[in-house]
C-alpha cells in the first residue's frame, strides 16, 4: 500500500522549516553564555572552524540522505545497510523522542512564564513552598511556584496539542506554521537587540561578548565545547533533517539548503548573543552557561530591570522562546511519526495521536515530580534532576553517538562518494572531494573523541548525577541511565524487527 | 558542554538572590568603573565605614577565563583602591568576619575595543554574507 508522503510547496517553506527546527531555545540563551564562558570573541574561531568542518558537512549529509532515499531516517539507513542500519536509525529517532518529551515540558514552563510576563512575574516576590522559605524573590519565586502548580501540567498538555495540530498533515500543515513562526522569531529578536543596544552601556555588553581572550585557545575544552555546540545547535543527529529532506522534490539543491540552514541558525544566535549580553551588561548581571538558568532567571532579571516596557519586552521574550521551541518540537515529532508511517503504513493521524499520547505522558512524567513534591523534600529538586539526567544522556551523548554512527554508515558503507555524486547532480555548488574525508574520517574522529573523553571522565568521577547526594532517590542517576538505554534499545529492536520493509 | 542544570539553577538561586539581607553594602567611588582607571571600593554598614574587611574581585565570573584579584583589607575609611584590570562583569566580594557581601559591577572598556569590533565584523560578514548569498542562489533559476 503506497503512502501519500506529502511535499513542501515552496523552497522558502522548506528553509523556514529546517531553520526553524535548528533554531531552538539553546540558540537564544545558551550560545552567548557559552561563548562568554570560553573566551568571548576568541570562541568564534573554533566556532567558525566547527561550522565549516562539522556543521555544514553533517547537515548536507543528513539532507542528502533524506533527499536520496525519499524516506525518513530509519528506512534511509535500512536502504544503505539493511537491518543493522535500520536499528541505529530507530535508536536515533527514539533518542530524539526522549529529548522531545522533556523539551516540551520546558515549553510548558515557557508558557507558564509567558502568562506571568503579563504581570505577576514582575512583582517583587512570590509565595513558594520550596526551599523552606515562605516567599522568594522573583523571577525565581515565580518560576518555582509555577513549576509546582497543576496548571503547568495542563500547559504541557496544551503544547502537545499544538504540536499535534501543526504536524497533523506533515509538510502540508508544518509549512504554513513555520512561515509565520520563523519570520516572527527574527522580528522579535531584532526588537530585543534594538532594546538592548539602546540601553545605557548596552553596546559595551556586545563588546564584552565579542572581545577576544585568546588565552583559552590552548584549552582543549574550548575546542571540544565549540565542536559539541555546533552539533547540538544545528539539530543534527535527531533524524529531523533527513525526514524533512525526504519531502523535497528530486531537483532540489541540498548543498544550498544545508548552507542556508546553517547560516540562518548561526546568524540567529549571533544576534541573540548581542540582545542578551547588551541587557546583562547594562545591569551587571552575571551570565550562566545553563539554558534553563538563562531563560528563566538571568534574562528575566535583566528585563525586570528595564527602565520601561517591562511587560512588553517580557512578553516578547517568552513568545520568542515559545515560537523557537515549537518550531523545533514539531520537527522532533515529525521525525518519529514519518518514520513509523513509512514502515508500518499506518494512518498518519492515528499514529500521531498515539505518539502524542505517549510523548505527553513522558512530558508529564518530567513535570509531575515537582508538582507532587512541593516542599522539595528530596533535597535535590527531583523533577528537575530527572530532566537533567535524561538530558545528559540523550542530548549530550545520544546525539553525538547517532552522528558518529551515521557518518560511519554513510561514509564507509554507502559510501559517501556515492552520496556526494547524487548531491552534485542537483546543486549549483558542487561538493569537493574533501567532503568525503570530512564525513569518513575527520568528523567521526572528532565525535568519537568528544564522546570518549566525556565517558572517560565519567568513569573517573562516577556516574553522572551521583554528586547530587539526593536524600530521596540515590538510585535516580542509575535509573535514568537504565530507562534511557532500555527505552531506546528495546523499542528500537521492536520497531526494527516488527515488520520487514519488503512486506509492506 | 552542558553542565548539571540543577546545580546551575541552585547556584544561581543563591547568587542572584544574594540581595543583601543586612545593612552592609558595597559602593564605588566612581560609577561606572573603567578599565585601567583608578577607583575605590567602599564597604559600609548603613552610612558607617567598615575597616579591616577583606576585598576580592573576580573578573569574568562563571567563565573559563575567570581571574581573581585580592585587594587586601579596607582602610579606616572603609575603602580600598582598585584599578580594574579588565573590562566586563566583575564580582566584588567583601568579607568582614562572618558577613559576606557581594556586588556585581560592569567595568567599561574605557577605549574603543578594536578586537571586539573586528570579531563582530568578521563573524557578521561570514554569517550574514552567507545567508544573503545562499538566499540569492536559492531563488536563482
Amino acid at each position: 500500500m503506497q503512502v501519500e508522503r506529502g511535499f513542501w510547496k515552496s523552497k522558502i517553506g522548506f528553509i523556514m522549516a529546517a531553520s526553524g527546527s535548528a533554531i531552538g531555545l539553546g540558540n537564544i540563551v545558551f550560545f552567548g553564555a557559552n561563548a562568554y564562558k570560553f573566551g568571548a570573541g576568541a570562541f568564534y574561531l573554533p566556532y567558525l572552524v566547527a561550522l565549516c568542518a562539522i556543521g555544514i558537512p553533517v547537515m548536507i549529509t543528513e539532507l542528502g540522505l533524506g533527499h536520496y532515499t525519499g524516506r525518513a531516517f530509519p528506512e534511509s539507513l535500512y536502504r544503505i545497510t539493511g537491518r543493522r542500519g535500520e536499528f541505529f536509525g530507530w535508536w536515533g529517532v527514539l533518542n530524539a523522542t526522549f529529548i522531545s518529551m522533556y523539551y516540551i515540558t520546558i515549553l510548558g514552563w515557557v508558557c507558564g512564564m509567558l502568562i506571568g510576563a503579563f504581570g505577576s512575574l514582575w512583582q517583587p516576590a512570590t509565595a513558594v513552598e520550596a526551599f523552606a522559605v515562605e516567599r522568594m524573590a522573583n523571577p525565581q519565586g515565580f518560576f518555582f511556584h509555577m513549576l509546582s502548580s497543576w496548571r503547568t501540567v495542563s500547559l504541557v498538555i496544551l503544547v502537545w496539542l499544538l504540536n499535534l495540530l501543526i504536524v497533523r498533515k506533515g509538510p502540508q500543515t508544518i509549512e504554513p506554521a513555520v512561515k509565520v513562526f520563523v519570520p516572527l522569531m527574527w522580528l522579535f529578536m531584532i526588537v530585543l537587540v534594538i532594546r538592548g543596544v539602546t540601553l545605557p552601556e548596552g553596546v559595551e555588553g556586545i563588546y564584552l561578548l565579542f572581545t577576544p581572550n585568546f588565552g583559552v585557545m590552548k584549552d582543549p575544552e574550548v575546542w571540544q565545547g565549540a565542536f559539541g555546540q555546533m552539533f547540538f545547535t544545528l539539530s543534527l543527529g535527531f533524524g529531523i533533517m533527513t525526514a524533512y529532506a525526504s519531502y523535497l522534490p528530486k531537483k532540489s539543491d541540498q548543498v544550498n539548503n544545508g548552507l542556508t540552514t546553517c547560516f540562518m541558525n548561526c546568524g540567529f544566535e549571533f544576534i541573540a548573543g548581542m540582545a542578551v549580553f547588551s541587557l546583562l551588561f547594562a545591569f551587571a548581571i552575571v551570565p550562566k552557561a545553563s539554558t534553563l538558568s538563562m531563560m528563566f532567571f538571568v534574562i528575566p532579571q535583566g528585563i525586570k530591570a528595564l527602565p520601561g516596557g517591562v511587560i512588553l519586552f517580557g512578553v516578547i521574550f517568552f513568545i520568542l522562546l515559545l515560537l523557537a521551541g515549537l518550531s523545533s518540537s514539531i520537527s522532533l515529532v515529525e521525525a518519529m511519526v514519518s518514520a513509523i508511517v513509512d514502515k508500518y503504513r499506518t494512518n498518519r493521524m492515528k499514529t500521531l495521536i498515539v505518539f502524542s499520547i505517549i510523548g505527553c505522558i513522558g512530558s508529564i512524567f518530567f513535570a509531575l515530580p515537582i508538582v507532587i513534591d512541593k516542599p522539595l523534600k528530596s533535597n535535590g529538586i527531583l523533577g528537575l534532576t530527572l530532566l537533567d539526567l535524561i538530558d545528559h544522556w540523550a542530548f549530550s551523548h545520544g546525539l553525538l553517538f547517532t552522528g558518529l554512527v551515521e557518518c560511519i554508515i554513510i561514509g564507509w558503507i554507502f559510501p559517501v562518494e556515492k552520496l556526494r555524486k547524487a548531491i552534485n547532480n542537483t546543486t549549483k555548488l558542487p561538493l569537493p572531494s574533501v567532503f568525503d574525508y570530512l564525513v569518513k574520517i575527520f568528523i567521526p574522529l572528532i565525535l568519537a573523541y568528544i564522546l570518549g573523553y566525556s565517558i572517560f571522565e565519567r568513569l573517573k568521577t562516577g556516574i553522572y548525577g551521583h554528586e547530587l547526594h539526593l536524600e530521596f532517590g540515590r538510585w535516580l542517576p542509575f535509573g535514568a541511565l537504565a530507562i534511557w538505554l532500555a527505552g531506546t534499545i528495546i523499542a528500537g529492536l521492536i520497531l526494527t524487527f516488527g515488520r520487514d520493509y519488503e512486506q509492506r | 558542554m552542558r553542565r548539571v542544570l540543577i546545580l546551575g539553577l541552585l547556584g544561581l538561586l543563591l547568587n542572584i538572590s544574594g540581595a543583601q539581607i543586612s545593612d552592609y553594602h558595597i559602593e564605588l567611588a566612581k560609577e561606572p568603573p573603567l578599565k585601567g582607571s583608578i577607583n575605590r571600593i567602599i564597604f559600609l554598614k548603613g552610612d558607617l565605614p567598615v575597616p579591616g574587611a577583606e576585598v576580592r574581585v573576580t573578573y569574568r565570573p562563571n567563565s573559563a577565563t575567570v581571574v581573581i584579584e585580592r585587594l587586601g583589607a579596607t582602610d579606616p575609611t572603609g575603602a580600598v583602591s582598585w584599578i580594574p584590570k579588565d573590562a566586563g562583569i566583575v564580582t566584588i566580594q567583601v568579607t568582614s568576619g562572618k558577613i559576606q557581601t557581594i556586588k556585581n559591577v560592569a567595568v567599561r572598556f574605557g577605549r574603543f575595543p578594536l578586537g571586539g569590533v573586528l570579531i563582530i565584523s568578521i563573524a557578521g560578514l561570514i554569517l550574514f554574507g552567507g545567508i544573503t548569498i545562499s538566499f540569492i542562489l536559492l531563488f536563482k533559476r
